[in-house]
């Protein structure tokens, strides 16, 4: 499976593109020490002007280098986490429902069909109003508005596969449902899903920067969204402020895809199989 | 074959237990946020002890939650939406006023990015693996990762600000009523930034669907075969692929419909358009419970309603397609 | 062209308000023979849901409304620093218990009625008392208004209040509203609410949500020859940046209250036919101001608030926030009310090092660089920079180790944190200074309110001889020994510093040069522009 997914041109770009990412993120505290907040320098200097800011300072005198650097693990955070949570819920969502069928299946899909039926962004918006803009709430925004798209491909699986021999010969041998479901059904239904993963990262990751240009982002924390609002009170006189995260967020989501199309070239092959 | 009518039927069943879904979640929801209409409206001006007790009283949010959620059921069943304290005017006015707007938005969001999509998917189609596919296919999946409301403020420091070649917001000019003809231009020169803000970021589905089905098509037998016959290579293409293509493309504007209306929400704050989007922001920043929940519903409608669309057609264009 | 460094503090050195105020200078424009007519378009920055300035006494109302509607009388750079609106004169009883106004003849309403002092007598009985903001605790001991005849209204209070403050209140509180629309209805739920009627130089014509308000010139404005204007567009434009290039493009010819962001101002000053105005609003002084709870017990202990005291750079503050339009903050009473305002030297000064040595003494020392404590810090949504201060503050803090974390609300969740909940320990806020201390400056440090009540003392603060002093000034009739109470409430708090002012803000215009007749009174942007003009 490695295999074909270095064979993928998409999928080993992407890598290339992610990978450096993610190091400065682990690595920001130890390349750009002290905090990203700190007010260091004169404000509103352009990039390349003063050595000790290679990418100038904000209009309260906060480095853009360190905010991007520490940006980073702050965005690549939120995003894994809610793609965790949103696949971990949409998942066990889709199991109960296709395994057990019936009534519960049927409420289960109204539930299902009513969060799909709000629009996604405002869903996370009243969410994360309610709760507080915290990282701990925009990744349950997320998380509640992305779990809908996972749940529906597991059920599918499982639907498809719940009728196999297999499970039969499970049942037969004393295997309560449940544990048929997640146990033995469940890890065949996974490659659609490992796929969607990437999808559900790079959606969170704009969903995350969204939020924060409205404001409602963790306010503790230096994020590429807020960096973005904060430079759009300047656009005219120092549009680098909102440019510069932006660019980061495009090749940051696109590294994300491009290694979503990689893994789905190579699970595309495993597929058939099964 | 399933008639038409009892899809539509059966997904307007469907579509009643989702909205009360919607309706409760929001309204309990909404009820766990700290502070209420009345401190929102406060924070603007101030007030004594008395004056707070006063407008709890008047807005009836001193009534307990269950009453107030009874309450609202019910007047949702003669669809009266509630009163805006924010705008002091019903919420069924509040929200019909901006959805305009926003469908204007999405309608030309989604044409911008079909047209354009289609055509720059075709032209890398029709030779796979050349310099203009592969650019197109990175340029597609560059703008696929852009941010909605990046890509608005880049393009109005461009175009509105650089080149000064459109407005820099609002939906039409103010000041002298125009009518007609002018109107409508007028409305178009302020939409070209914000759809495309809005719109570009799928563009690359559709070139993406386009760009497939055109490779797929010459690699087809049926292609072979029809050339064979005679005919001439593009007719050929075209026809082949506008078939094959048609079906997922109904597919993605259906989804693509759905994120728009979220994704509305900070184009709109970008360029001042007055829309559904920004006054979804607007009812939350006032805690504006009766608003925000009418323009939830409303959503959640347009969405039901573009997704029985979208079943319709592909119960005309291709029954076998439609499972329950 | 705008000004910098020296005029700016010589515009913001006047004094406005009670008589012995100094003369502002007046800014020096080529003035040429007025030109009536034209429209002007300006930009409104937000739509406040109730138009009624009688009802809600805010500048967002005021932009708009006061167009419209008029109060008794309006404040002025010049004499008392008064002048006539609705009322012609105004005097007080000895006993500091009524106060007479005669009131303007031959004034109708947009709608053609006469109007009178039943007008003045049920605005303030209806209106200003019950349901006002500010009225309701400025009016709360009126118990009559006696109108022996239609120009004159005998106001009479059951407690002997001060002529000053009621002078001081006027242009804001006392917008006159007709009873005949008003009388016998549900006042607050009133169509005349948005459907203005009033006496003003202009009408309002017609309200379109989220795009504009348009207003148009009034033929049966009491001063015949005014306004000069033939109508006023106020476009809604939330976006900062939308405003800006409005200016530019000549689109909009006002924008006001510091709609555009500070950093565009160096910028738009240098382009021909635009001005930034820093004039024009010495009557809505705003204080950025460090709240503090004093239920933490670590904030209940004096030195630990001079320390943070002390850990405020305030020159920082104005240069970088304000990019210097704003002035640093010596007390809670502004520094440009020469009457009322006293600089007393126990008032912390930026030294990071005595912040520290204090931290130590209160007993918080910093075990091998650790934070001492930690801290929730809120800063109020409304203004950027009160979110600015907020980022500030967290900074320059953890300089002295005490560890605050940002919690951000929006409005709604802010106000009910603070003044409901008291669920903060320092929050960022921005009183307004309304001309006179009683208003609502002493309000935020007077002991036992009750909860829920905003912008008032929701600190837990209490101080015996603080509520003294704010109660003896508040009943004291003579002038001079008023002023000399509120001095004394200036120095018993600048020891004990409840709350920390930063910097004290008012705003900024920028126009177009064809716009004239600008900035002409102390509160010209809420004022009635009947006098305004634009040039060819």
């Amino acid at each position: 499976m490695w295999r074909r997914f270095v064979s993928s041109r998409e999928g080993m770009v992407g890598l290339c593109l992610l990978l450096p990412i993610i190091l400065a993120a682990l690595l920001a505290p130890l390349l750009s020490p002290g905090d990203p907040q700190a007010m260091v320098g004169p404000a509103l200097l352009k990039p390349f002007a003063d050595a000790a800011f290679p990418l100038g300072t904000d209009r309260l005198g906060r480095s853009v280098l360190a905010a991007l650097l520490h940006g980073a693990s702050a965005s690549l955070i939120v995003a894994a986490a809610a793609a965790t949570g949103a696949l971990g819920l949409g998942t066990v969502i889709g199991t109960v429902a296709g395994f057990a069928g019936g009534r519960t299946d049927e409420a289960l899909m109204r539930l299902t069909e009513a969060f799909q039926a709000v629009p996604g962004f405002i869903l996370a918006l009243a969410l994360v109003s309610v709760l507080g803009p915290s990282l701990g709430s925009v990744v349950l925004a997320i998380t509640l508005s992305s779990w809908t798209g996972p749940a529906r491909v597991v059920r599918a699986e499982i639907l498809s596969l719940r009728g196999r021999d297999f499970v039969d010969a499970y049942r037969v041998l004393g295997m309560r449902p449940m544990q048929i479901a997640f146990r033995q059904v469940l890890p065949n239904a996974l490659p659609p899903v490992i796929t969607l993963a990437a999808v559900v990262v790079a959606a969170a990751i704009l969903v995350e920067a969204a939020l924060s240009f409205l404001g409602l982002g963790d306010p503790n924390r230096i994020t590429w969204g807020r960096m973005i609002a904060e430079g759009r009170a300047v656009l005219r006189t120092a549009p680098f402020l909102s440019a510069i995260p932006g660019i980061a967020i495009i090749v940051t989501v696109l590294a994300v895809n491009l290694v979503g199309e990689g893994i789905n070239e190579a699970l595309a092959g495993k597929r058939v199989a099964a | 074959m399933i008639p038409v009518w009892r899809i539509v039927g059966r997904r307007l069943g469907n579509a009643v237990p989702v909205l009360l879904i919607v309706a409760i979640g929001s309204y309990c929801l909404l009820e766990l946020a700290p502070g209420d209409a009345v401190d929102a409206y406060l924070s603007g001006s101030g007030g004594d002890a008395g004056l707070v007790a006063q407008l709890r009283q008047q807005w009836g949010l001193d009534r307990s939650f269950a009453t107030r959620l009874t309450s609202y059921l019910l007047s949702l069943l003669t669809l009266d939406f509630g009163w805006s304290v924010a705008f002091s005017r019903p919420v069924r006015e509040v929200v019909l006023d901006r959805m305009g707007n926003t469908l204007l938005l999405m309608s030309a969001a989604v044409a911008l990015s079909f047209s354009l999509g289609t055509l720059l998917g075709v032209a890398a189609g029709s030779r796979p693996q050349s310099w203009r596919d592969r650019l197109l296919s990175w340029l597609s999946l560059a703008l696929y990762a852009a941010p909605g409301f990046w890509l608005g403020l880049m393009m109005i420091v461009a175009f509105a600000v650089k080149l000064s070649w459109f407005p820099l917001g609002g939906i039409a000019t103010i000041g002298e009523p125009r009518a007609g003809l002018e109107h409508v231009l007028d409305v178009a020169w302020h939409l070209v930034l914000p759809a495309s803000a809005l719109g570009l970021v799928y563009l690359a589905l559709y070139l993406r669907l386009m760009r497939a089905g055109m490779v797929e098509a010459w690699r087809s037998d049926y292609v072979r075969t029809a050339r064979a016959k005679g005919l001439t290579r593009q007719r050929i293409v075209w026809r082949h692929v506008a078939r094959n293509a048609l079906l997922p493309v109904i597919t993605m504007l259906g989804l693509q419909a759905a994120a728009m209306l979220g994704g509305s929400v900070v184009v709109e704050s970008v360029f001042a358009i007055p829309g559904l989007g920004r006054l979804a922001f607007e009812a939350v920043t006032q805690r504006d419970v009766p608003l925000l929940l009418g323009i939830v519903l409303a959503g959640t409608v347009l969405v039901i309603v573009i997704n029985l669309l979208v079943d319709m057609a592909y119960a005309k264009l291709d029954p076998r397609v439609l499972v329950s | 062209m705008f000004e910098r460094e020296p005029s700016r503090r010589t515009v913001l050195g006047a004094a406005v308000g009670a008589a012995g105020s100094a003369l502002l200078p007046q800014f020096a424009q080529a003035q040429g023979t007025v030109r009536r007519g034209g429209t002007l378009v300006v930009a409104a920055d937000t739509e406040p849901r109730n138009l009624n300035p009688a009802i809600v006494a805010s500048n967002g109302v005021f932009y708009v409304a006061s167009k419209v509607i008029e109060p008794l009388a309006e404040m002025s750079y010049d004499g008392s620093g008064l002048v006539p609106r609705l009322a012609t004169e105004w005097s007080g009883s000895a006993d500091g218990r009524s106060v007479t106004f005669k009131l303007r003849p031959g004034v109708t309403w947009h709608d053609g009625k006469a109007f009178s002092s039943a007008d003045v007598a049920f605005s303030a009985l209806e209106v200003w008392k019950k349901a006002q903001n500010l009225g309701r605790v400025l009016f709360k001991d009126l118990e009559a208004v006696e109108t022996p005849d239609g120009g004159t209204a005998i106001f009479r209070f059951t407690k002997p209040t001060p002529l000053q403050l009621i002078r001081n209140a006027l242009p804001a509180v006392t917008a006159v509203v007709p009873k005949h629309l008003y009388e016998g209805t549900d006042i607050a739920t009133n169509p005349a609410n948005t459907k203005l009627v009033g006496t003003g130089p202009f009408r309002l014509v017609e309200h379109k949500p989220g795009e504009f308000y348009r207003l148009a010139k009034s033929p049966t404005y009491w001063d015949r020859d005014k306004p000069y204007l033939d109508g006023i567009i106020y476009r809604v434009l939330p976006d900062p940046g939308a405003i800006a290039a409005a200016i530019e493009a000549d689109q909009i010819q006002l924008a006001a209250f510091s709609a555009i962001p500070l950093s565009e101002l160096p910028r738009l000053a240098a382009i021909k036919g635009v001005q930034v105005l820093h004039k024009g609003y010495e009557g809505i002084t705003y204080q950025l101001t460090v709240e503090v709870n004093h239920r933490r017990k670590e904030l209940a202990d004096v030195r630990v608030r001079r320390a943070i005291a002390h850990a405020i750079d305030k020159d920082f503050v104005v240069s970088t926030i304000f990019r210097g339009y704003a002035n640093t903050a010596a007390g809670p009473i502004p520094k440009f009310d020469k009457q009322f305002h006293v600089a007393d030297p126990a008032l912390p000064n930026f030294d990071v090092a005595k912040a520290n040595a204090l931290l130590d003494e209160a007993g918080y020392p910093r075990q091998g660089g650790a934070m001492r404590f930690k801290l929730r810090l809120l800063p109020a949504p409304w203004f950027e920079q009160t979110r600015q201060m907020g980022d500030y503050l967290r900074q320059a803090l953890r300089v002295v180790g005490i560890d605050a974390e940002l919690v951000n609300n929006d409005a709604a969740g802010h106000t009910r944190a603070i003044y409901t909940d008291h669920n903060f320990d320092l929050a960022i806020g921005s009183p307004v200074y309304r001309n006179d201390p009683s208003i609502s400056t002493t309000i935020l440090y007077q002991g036992g309110l009750p909860a829920g009540v905003p912008f008032s003392n929701q600190y837990g603060f209490n101080d015996a001889a603080v509520n003294t002093t704010i109660a003896r000034a508040a009943e004291t009739l003579d002038a001079a020994t008023r002023v000399q109470l509120y001095r004394d409430f200036q120095r018993q708090v600048a020891q004990s510093q409840p709350l920390i002012q930063v910097a004290e803000f008012t705003f900024i215009s920028v126009i177009r040069d064809r716009l004239r007749n600008v900035a002409n009174n102390p509160r010209w942007a809420t004022s009635n522009w009947a006098d305004t003009w634009l040039s060819a």
